[in-house]
């Protein structure tokens, strides 16, 4: 009888840990859903999606023409050219570079 | 010396000076803009960093434009990560040229050779103008040569060590062997280092910390600026061959006769 119990105890709290378990996934799975990531940076996609051009004004400002910058998208150059067109997606990786002080 | 200017001629372009300035460590914009101004250099390393507030007051107001811009891959591991740091610069500033650095670790920063040729040969495919910053091997700077770097540049020691040339023989070797532009870069410590290193013949020099983080910047571009100009002018009057024995200045004829 006691064993029984205590079995049934055990296995409440086994249900309940994989709700909170499910839960956690669910919020994790929502959190990264609509994000971007911006020189390492999240970055939350409002609607459907975002053109680079704009999500460059909303980083840098409205300066960007005269700051020499440089962009790529998951490790490739987008060219200034092609800024307006491209939409960035979920689960892009965004690099907004300029010149720097060198060696 | 010859009337003829003593030009250093990189991919087509004329320079007076032969001394390239790395931009980095200053203790500020001032002390970096009088520094350059000192060592009457033409050509400035900058590299290609993520945006940022400093990063912009730096290039908006904080350099003159009369510079030419070696843009470097700076703390590059791979070739892939180089390539691309090699296109956002050509399309931030707008030029072919690139300081190829592809580094091996992090303790030495000693540049991996092999990591370098192939991301060289991929380069040259994409029309960049390469500055390969390699070790003083010199049977890979002139395989470097042959396949298409616009200058090739060798270490004397590592980056920021200030220790100066390690193996003078290898320098010598590559200077006669590679016809093209060969600068030196990384390893200049104090200005008799730049300046033996144009006594040997070489093309030019690219130097940063041994300017920057010296107690004084201003007044060292100065001396490395001299030493430079000195080095060449030496390394073109052709200096008198060594000998083991002394060798008379002032003639014995007309001496009064020994007692």
């Amino acid at each position: 009888m006691y064993l029984e119990k205590k079995l049934k105890e055990i296995v409440f709290f086994l249900q309940i840990d994989l709700i909170c378990e499910n839960l956690v996934y669910f919020n994790i799975n929502k959190m990264s859903k609509n994000k971007c990531f911006v020189n390492g940076a999240s970055f939350t996609i409002k609607n459907c999606g975002i053109h680079l051009e704009d999500l460059i004004t909303t980083t840098v400002g409205k300066k960007k023409k005269e700051l020499s910058l440089a962009v790529a998208v998951n490790n490739e150059l987008i060219q200034k050219s092609k800024w307006k067109s491209k939409v960035i997606k979920e689960g892009d990786v965004i690099e907004i570079v300029q010149p720097f002080f060198g060696g | 010396m010859s009337k003829k200017k003593d030009e250093l001629i990189i991919d087509g372009k004329k320079f007076a000076s032969r001394l390239i300035m790395g931009t980095s460590l200053y203790p500020n914009l001032e002390a970096l803009n009088k520094s350059l101004e000192a060592s009457d250099t033409e050509i400035i390393t900058v590299s290609m960093r993520r945006f940022n507030k400093e990063g912009e007051k730096f290039f908006l107001k904080g350099i003159k434009n009369k510079y030419t811009f070696l843009p470097n891959t700076a703390g590059c591991f791979t070739k892939k990560e180089a390539i691309l740091t090699a296109e956002l610069s050509r399309e931030s500033l707008k030029t072919e040229w690139i300081k190829l650095e592809l580094i091996s670790e992090n303790e030495m920063l000693l540049p991996d050779p092999l990591e370098l040729f192939a991301t060289c040969e991929e380069l040259v495919k994409k029309k960049f103008k390469i500055f390969a910053y390699c070790s003083d091997d010199p049977i890979l700077c002139k395989r470097l040569e042959e396949l298409g770097c616009t200058a090739v540049m060798p270490l004397i020691s590592p980056i920021g060590s200030g220790l100066g040339i390690r193996n003078e023989h290898n320098l010598e070797i590559i200077r006669s062997i590679c016809k093209g532009v060969i600068i030196v870069d990384a390893g200049i410590g104090t200005p008799s280092h730049a300046c033996k290193v144009m006594e040997l013949g070489f093309d030019g020099v690219l130097l940063n910390s041994s300017v920057a983080r010296s107690f004084d910047p201003v007044q060292m571009a100065t001396a490395m600026n001299l030493s430079v100009k000195s080095g060449r002018l030496s390394y073109l009057s052709g200096s008198i061959e060594k000998s083991k024995k002394a060798v008379r200045s002032t003639p014995f004829r007309g001496k009064i006769s020994n007692f």
